[in-house]
């Protein structure tokens, strides 16, 4: 469910505006590298739970693998939650943060 | 020993045949256990349940709110894996003069098994205190865990199997 503001958090303007532009910033999603974790085996969760092709899978995987952290998803704060939610139940390491505004 | 061997059937649809030898298989059969017992009593072993449940969000009173609304569930779901893969390996067929099982996967099931399986490796992992990419490389740094090491190497193959499997 998404968060709903109480109606006191937008007594004053720059309040507001900060609140506003806190909630309207999209959430990154992040994974990172992990020595336990196969190559192929990531490149399948990706495609699973992401329905990225396999070449972009792989990609991303490398990515992981070399650089030590991928961005594999950018949206809003219920999605992000669900993908790392997912990713984590695949056994890989990742987290969320919000944009920076 | 045999390297264990997977192939589709003929049925419609059709189900992945794998034969796991017998010191394969006892790794299969005892791995449900090994997984309840974490998650029933996660408290015994703090550092597995980090591995298994990392954390989602950087701030502490982000990451603090939503595990006080998923942890438990995240929990169960977890257990329920563990019990679908029990009923995979229980319904397993055992092969004439002990030399393994044959497990009888459909496809849909297959995700299933590799991800319980991959929670026990990263159980293995973590116990042996691994955090090198080439922790394979060199199994002398693993002497007092000897058998946590070859049975993670082998889980490993298991899991390149299926995927290898999916893709055919």
């Amino acid at each position: 469910m998404k968060p709903v503001l109480a109606a006191d958090t937008l007594t004053r303007p720059e309040e507001a505006t900060k609140s506003k532009t806190s909630l309207g910033r999209p959430w990154k999603v992040i994974v990172w590298d992990d020595p336990i974790n196969l190559m192929n085996y990531v490149v399948h969760v990706f495609q699973t739970v992401f329905g990225m092709p396999r070449e972009e899978a792989t990609q991303r995987m490398l990515e992981v693998h070399h650089q030590g952290r991928s961005l594999v998803a950018t949206c809003d704060r219920e999605d992000a939650e669900v993908y790392v939610d997912k990713l984590h139940s695949y056994g890989l390491q990742a987290t969320m943060e919000q944009v920076e505004g | 020993m045999r390297i264990p061997r997977a192939r589709w059937t003929k049925d419609q649809p059709p189900r992945l045949a794998f034969v796991l030898p017998t010191p394969v298989a006892e790794i299969c059969q005892a791995l449900p256990d090994r997984l309840r017992e974490l998650l029933i009593h996660p408290e015994r072993s703090p550092q597995v349940i980090d591995r298994l449940f990392p954390r989602t969000h950087e701030t502490e009173v982000d990451e603090r709110e939503h595990r006080r609304l998923l942890g438990e569930s995240l929990l169960e779901r977890r257990r329920d894996q563990v019990e679908a893969y029990a009923e995979l390996i229980a319904a397993a067929e055992p092969l004439r003069l002990q030399r393994g099982l044959r497990l009888l996967l459909p496809r849909a099931s297959i995700d299933l098994f590799m991800r319980v399986t991959n929670d026990y490796r990263l159980l293995l992992a973590t116990e042996m205190g691994i955090e090198d990419n080439e922790w394979q490389l060199d199994a002398s740094l693993f002497q007092d865990r000897q058998r946590e090491f070859v049975e993670l190497v082998w889980l490993s193959g298991i899991q390149e199997i299926l995927l290898e499997a999916l893709t055919q």
